[in-house]
């Protein structure tokens, strides 16, 4: 134990005492989040906006098809207000509009229901449902009154790509760090002669790299706090909505993605002939996952052929079950498929980690 | 002076082999190390004295052969050996992010010993470089380090691959009462060198080696006489001091790195 312990404390102060690493697994990954966080995506488009339409009568439909035909916004039909708030909460739409099935003529009480924070969206909704009822019902003066369209607010926080990046940008840095730092630490060991100094003392590698796993593992879970926290505090996204058990979930599932991140760089060092392929190999390896793991884009949207093979990758599932937590606050139970996914690949990269490793 | 079969051997070794492929890089060597002596391999690059060395510090697997190292089995209990073993290897180097201090640290850790941290570097005269990374060595003071390394275990038999290829001479003199001062302390000593000189400074035996072979084992002063009494005259006039003393005595006996 006590040599486990030594391994853990030497490799840690290594580590930080090294500027390029702390470079590469705490400042680039901020920035890379920091950047693409203050980023508006959807600043460029129409917003989408959903209706949900309760009437059957011939004056509902006509706002329908009026609404339907407005450019500012892009109108997107839903069946039910669950519907609208689960769109929402998804971001899929900015507000929704309801048209109630006791819509006339005199008494439209429609409802635009949008999230706290929104404002700018809804009074463009406003407008546009104004100028329909307008056009539609030609009875401007019957809407005048404020209670002709309700606005509601409601109590759902949605948290942008600004959210789903952060989350994505966590998975992703776990990778990162679990990979290259051991892929280049191992390997210039190897090179100069330090891993053969170890072989000729009593230690087995099972030491060296339990050692070096809790290390790394320790520092991946300081780098997870890190992000989340600057996720929080400058770009503003609530991370785990309060729940305690989405904290020990994000951290369970760095955890787990760390070491099954760190087992591929080791066995990645192991498998190299040289040190020249072993760079090659680790992007071959992340370069994949970077893009089709949803770490920068949903991967939902993807043709069927590439989801299915997106979700054979286990960044996929370590990005996804961090996003869960961080997103809408679930907990381990809610997020077992991906734990599951994850801990399966973990097993196979250590596997293969521990039956490749060599001392030269 | 042949007192050495009165005295226990703590390293014996009986026709081992090792082959790489194709290729055979000891083709069954045997001898014995008596305890407390210091023998050395001596043999031109490539004749296989660091595979010999490495297959009885557990680095290297036997492909025949056996090999005892006080009472343990070099195939079966290299656990047992590497603890009461210390090894210095050719061209190592130690992890460079951290002190001296805490490099012998954590192989005194390694090896589950205690030893005065402070002592060992004092030994090996690196106490005054405690703070230092290993890459701000001189050539003669990583070895050194690598030599303190060796020591972390109060080991019973010192490993030292070719310890003063590349030094000059003072750090060569140097490394050699260190080494001195070890057999001193009754440890016994396994050398590897392609100097000379080295040898029969140190020695108490030698064994010959090349292609994979022992030539001939022996005092340096028996092989000496041997070569003499079959009618061999040194083309070289013997003088009564070297170049190398020329150097020493004008440059000084000092290390020139600290």
């Amino acid at each position: 134990m006590k040599i486990y312990i030594g391994f853990v404390v030497a490799a840690s102060k290594m580590f930080f005492r090294r500027k390029s690493s702390i470079f590469w697994t705490l400042f680039f990954p901020v920035v890379i989040m920091l950047a693409l966080g203050n980023f508006s995506f959807g600043a460029y488009s129409a917003p989408n906006v959903g209706l949900v339409n309760n009437s059957t009568n011939q004056l509902a439909n006509n706002l329908s098809n009026t609404l339907s035909q407005a450019t500012t916004i892009v109108v997107k039909e839903l069946k039910s207000a669950a519907e609208g708030d689960e769109a929402l909460e998804k971001g899929s739409v900015v507000a929704y509009i309801e048209i109630p099935d006791t819509f006339a003529n005199k008494k439209n009480d429609i409802s635009i229901t949008t999230r706290e924070g929104d404002k700018p969206e809804l009074e463009l909704v406003q407008n546009v449902v104004y100028i329909a009822l307008t056009n539609t019902t030609n009875a401007a003066e019957s809407i005048n009154e404020q209670n002709v369209i309700m606005t509601n607010i409601a109590d759902i926080r949605y948290q942008g790509y600004t959210g789903f990046l952060v989350a994505g940008i966590v998975g992703m840095a776990i990778m990162q760090s679990g990979i290259f730092t051991v892929v280049f630490t191992l390997l210039s060991y190897k090179n100069q002669g330090v891993l053969r100094r170890l072989q000729a003392t009593p230690i087995s590698p099972a030491h060296f790299i339990v050692g070096h796993l809790v290390s790394r593992v320790f520092i991946i879970v300081c780098q997870t706090a890190l992000l989340l926290a600057i996720g929080a505090v400058v770009l503003g996204v609530s991370i785990g909505l309060g729940n305690v058990f989405a904290y020990l979930n994000i951290f369970l599932m760095a955890i787990l993605g760390g070491i099954l991140f760190l087992s591929i760089g080791l066995a990645i060092s192991s498998a190299s002939p040289n040190e020249d392929s072993a760079p090659a190999l680790a992007n071959l390896v992340t370069f994949p996952m970077l893009f089709l793991s949803g770490v920068f884009f949903p991967i939902d949207y993807l043709p069927k052929s590439i989801y299915y093979f997106c979700n054979l990758l286990p960044l996929t599932h370590v990005a996804e079950g961090i996003r869960l937590s961080v997103l809408y606050g679930d907990s381990t139970l809610d997020t077992l498929p991906q734990l599951g996914y994850t801990f399966i690949w973990m097993i196979i990269a250590f596997g293969i980690c521990a039956k490749t490793f060599k001392w030269e | 002076m042949c007192s050495y079969n009165s005295r226990m051997s703590i390293i014996q070794v009986k026709d081992i082999k090792k082959n790489y492929k194709d290729f055979e890089a000891v083709r069954g060597v045997s001898f014995d190390v008596v305890n407390g002596e210091v023998f050395g391999l001596l043999g031109p690059n490539g004749a296989g004295k660091t595979t010999i060395v490495e297959i009885l510090e557990g680095l290297r697997k036997l492909s025949s052969g056996q090999a005892i190292i006080d009472n343990f089995n070099v195939s079966t209990e290299i656990k047992d050996i590497k603890k009461i073993i210390g090894v210095q290897l050719q061209s190592v180097n130690f992890f460079e992010m951290l002190s001296l201090y805490e490099i012998v640290e954590l192989f005194a850790l390694l090896y589950e010993s205690t030893p005065d941290i402070n002592d060992v570097l004092s030994r090996v005269g690196l106490l005054n470089k405690k703070d230092a990374r290993f890459k701000e060595l001189s050539g003669g003071q990583q070895q050194r380090l690598s030599i303190a390394v060796a020591l972390v275990n109060n080991p019973k038999i010192l490993f030292f691959d070719e310890p003063t290829t590349g030094l000059d001479p003072q750090a060569r003199r140097n490394m050699w009462e260190l080494i001195q001062s070890f057999k001193n302390d009754g440890k016994t000593i396994m050398l590897t060198t392609h100097y000379m000189e080295e040898a029969e400074e140190l020695c108490d035996r030698v064994a010959i080696i090349d292609e994979g072979l022992i030539i001939k084992i022996g005092s340096p002063a028996s092989l000496i006489d041997e070569l003499t009494k079959s009618g061999f005259k040194s083309s070289k006039k013997i003088r009564a001091a070297t170049l190398e003393d020329v150097f020493i005595q004008l440059t000084g006996k000092s290390l020139r790195e600290d």
